[in-house]
């Protein structure tokens, strides 16, 4: 099984309890606002502890109460990609990417990370930046150089929260392909927060559908389409008909 | 027909006003120093010794604050407990405080009779040394870098810190690579303004640790000594420490952008 998500957590006033396997190597999560879709990934990561559970990403158990087990979040070898672009502002994009690869388990020297680092910004096709500061860059530039930022250090699994939302028309498209490219050829599971349906469609991802902090439908595009579980899902499928 | 006066000529009015309040005790003291006596006040047996442990003992403080101050900074921007609200107000207390009252707690804390002697033992040795000081600048001085230096961690987006940790960083790492670098420019803001106070400190040193020459006589308390025999040379004094105020607090807010520059 690549994911075991099986989560109870406490956040405040609001209550997650979610519990689900898959084999599908992209899934994306989607629903309402406060539906626990970012919860649901930065306690993937690690950002958050559940109060209960079982989490394990491609044959690794990151997270179990049963076991007593809390992997560090430096140490679940996830590219995390928060909402916002969250470049490091003081590195120039070059450094930014080579920032994963100097700590462990790469550990790898100045002159070397940034060799390796030269290679990620290619495959997203921006190396061209690599002397740039990041408030220099635009929404697009400085998405694909957090993409590549997390990619460079290997990652088991990339977990993206709604990776395009900040970004017009424009990058947000072109993004998307150099996204659904890169995750074609390499297979790396992914799960993605979404609230654009041409995401999904992109990345041919399988759906989770949360509202109020539980899972209410499972499936491929097609299966939501043939049977939608709530009017958010319609709304959902209906906002991508037409367009792109 | 006479136009009436905008909002925006009011307000640079009042601003501009108040810059010459500002800047106008320091240009009297420029123009009633004469060359002659300027020289003749740099050379005084009371200025050198002065400058000298001001200079040592500023930068003492600083190191205490900063080393001391960024951790309770960084717990301080990223708390949301009911205990930091009470912390920050204690931290911030010696703000409000005269500084004269500082110096009278200073001694009853750790004066020879101090209310903790019996319980910390003998720390009578501490009042009027370098060490009082150093200690004085640091408690008036402290709040200054704290408050600014939560302030500049606020800015420091946590989606950041998660992102440095998922990369790897423990989480002391992710602070010492991203969260100080990225506050950089507001850490180094808030060390020159405490870094100033701490310079022009005067009424908890004076209690604490006295006014001994060439032991524990700082610029200021030299100034208020020279001010009781001559006005000239408290004149010249007081123009140095503004001089070198001015110069270091330049300086600390020009470094920051400097070490951008290299990474």
């Amino acid at each position: 099984m690549i994911w075991t998500v099986e989560l109870r957590a406490k956040l405040g006033d609001f209550g997650l309890d979610v519990s689900l396997e898959s084999e599908a190597p992209t899934l994306a999560l989607v629903g309402p606002n406060g539906s626990g879709k970012s919860s649901i990934v930065r306690m993937i990561a690690g950002a958050l502890s559940p109060v209960a559970g079982e989490l394990q990403v491609a044959g690794e158990v990151l997270f179990s109460s049963r076991a007593g087990l809390n992997v560090a979040m430096e140490r679940r070898r996830l590219g995390y990609m928060p909402q916002g672009f969250s470049l490091f502002p003081h590195l120039n994009v070059l450094d930014n990417v080579a920032y994963g690869l100097r700590e462990k388990p790469s550990g790898l020297s100045r002159r070397e990370a940034r060799e390796f680092a030269k290679q990620a910004l290619r495959r997203v096709d921006s190396e061209g930046l690599a002397e740039r500061a990041p408030e220099t860059l635009s929404g697009g530039e400085q998405q694909r150089v957090a993409l590549a930022r997390a990619l460079a250090v290997s990652p088991r699994a990339l977990l993206l929260d709604e990776p395009l939302s900040a970004l017009d028309m424009t990058a947000r498209h072109s993004v998307r392909q150099t996204l659904a490219r890169h995750l074609a050829s390499t297979g790396l599971p992914t799960m993605m927060v979404t609230h654009d349906v041409r995401d999904v469609a992109a990345l041919g991802a399988e759906c989770w559908v949360l509202e109020n902090g539980r899972v209410v439908q499972k499936g491929s595009l097609g299966e939501l389409r043939a049977r939608p579980s709530n009017a958010f899902v319609e709304d959902f499928l209906a906002a991508g008909e037409g367009m792109d | 027909m006479r136009r009436k006066p905008s909002g925006h000529s009011i307000g640079t009015l009042l601003a501009f006003t108040l810059v010459v309040l500002l800047v106008l005790p320091l240009v009297a003291l420029l123009l009633s120093a004469g060359t002659a006596s300027l020289s003749a006040g740099l050379s005084d047996p009371l200025f050198g010794p002065a400058l000298a442990l001001s200079l040592r003992t500023t930068a003492l403080a600083l190191v205490a604050i900063v080393v001391l101050g960024t951790p309770l900074a960084w717990w301080l921007s990223r708390s949301s407990t009911r205990g930091r609200m009470l912390v920050e107000a204690l931290v911030e207390l010696p703000i409000v405080m005269p500084p004269a009252v500082l110096g009278v707690a200073l001694l009853q804390a750790f004066g020879r009779d101090g209310v903790f002697s019996p319980v910390v033992g003998d720390l009578g040795g501490i009042p009027f040394t370098e060490t009082a000081v150093v200690i004085a600048q640091v408690v008036v001085a402290a709040p200054f870098y704290v408050q600014g230096a939560a302030n500049a961690f606020r800015e420091v987006d946590s989606s950041m810190m998660g992102v440095a940790r998922s990369l790897g960083s423990s989480p002391a790492r992710a602070f010492l690579r991203v969260a100080v670098p990225a506050a950089l420019p507001g850490l180094c803001v808030a060390a020159s303004l405490a870094w100033a106070r701490a310079l022009g400190e005067f009424g908890a040193t004076l209690l604490f640790a006295g006014n001994l020459s060439g032991e524990t006589q700082t610029l200021p308390l030299a100034i208020y000594t020279a001010l009781q025999a001559d006005v000239k040379l408290a004149v010249v004094f007081s123009l140095a420490l503004a001089g070198l105020g001015g110069f270091l607090l330049l300086l600390l807010r020009v470094l920051p952008r400097k070490v951008r520059g290299i990474q």
